[in-house]
């Protein structure tokens, strides 16, 4: 079904314990803070947390993330949300108001689903661009500086985002020639 | 007032600068999509940084996990509702403005 190496291992049919386990601890984690950290809410609270494990394993199995991409990706994404923004800030308060917009379509590698939507949503965040469309493996990108090479920023950004997801981009096929 | 206050003070001062940053990217920028770029970034920094200031404050670590989740939704449904009005405008067939 899946013709791709990299993913092939990633598809569990059934979660296995140590699926089980990460999901009892995360939405464990999340109860404590939602009660914030009240004791007497663990008789509601436990049901519920195997209950949203079963339940958000059977609707989540293809992908999971990895913790080490994810302590990696963080840094990186907190300095590019603060360039990004302090960008746009500088754009807003010059009196010039200096903008070059425009679209540039770009080919994704990654695979589609989860991982492709998290990276439209991380485009948005980085300076100067935001996404505009993603139809298939294309995403469309509206950029507030046509001068910058987008591709470069997009081919820098998706190993970043296959590793969160523990995907190891290498493995990855190639994408098809350009249109 | 502690070395803690006022750097909480200092994040809680610099996130309304880009809430405010963000609002005059809105007022001034000439169409939906550059607008749509200082609402996001300016709402993911500006909130970030208030998230920040009211952490340093923050009474118990369950607090400070509920002020990072909100920022994490904040941040998913401003990017996913971004995403949506800019799709839906290059479909309506609106041309990004472009530089005279």
């Amino acid at each position: 079904m899946n013709p791709n190496p990299a993913l092939a291992s990633q598809a569990a049919p059934s979660a296995g314990w140590r699926a089980w386990l990460r999901r009892l601890v995360l939405f464990t984690l999340l109860w404590w803070v939602l009660s914030g950290g009240d004791a007497s809410g663990w008789m509601v609270g436990a049901p519920f947390v195997v209950l949203a494990s079963w339940l958000s394993l059977e609707l989540w199995t293809s992908y999971r993330l990895s913790l080490v991409g994810v302590l990696r990706f963080l840094p990186w994404f907190a300095v590019q949300s603060v360039a990004g923004a302090t960008d746009v800030a500088r754009r807003a308060f010059d009196p010039r108001l200096p903008l070059r917009p425009g679209l540039v379509r770009h080919r994704l590698r990654l695979p589609s689903g989860v991982c492709r939507v998290s990276l439209a949503n991380i485009v948005t965040m980085l300076p100067g661009t935001l996404s505009a469309d993603l139809v298939d493996d294309e995403l469309v990108i509206h950029t507030l500086d046509i001068g910058r090479d987008l591709h470069a920023m997009v081919e820098d950004l998706e190993p970043r985002i296959a590793g969160v997801f523990g995907l190891r981009f290498d493995d990855l096929p190639q994408p098809e020639a350009p249109r | 007032m502690t070395g803690i206050e006022l750097l909480s003070t200092f994040f809680l001062l610099a996130g309304a600068g880009f809430f405010f940053a963000g609002t005059v990217g809105l007022l001034r920028f000439p169409d939906v999509f550059s607008r749509l770029h200082a609402l996001t970034k300016g709402d993911n920094v500006g909130l970030g940084l208030t998230v920040l200031g009211l952490a340093l404050r923050a009474d118990s670590p369950a607090v400070i996990g509920k002020l990072l989740l909100i920022w994490l939704l904040v941040l998913l449904a401003g990017a996913t509702a971004s995403h949506l009005i800019a799709r839906s405008s290059l479909r309506r067939g609106i041309e990004p403005w472009r530089a005279p």
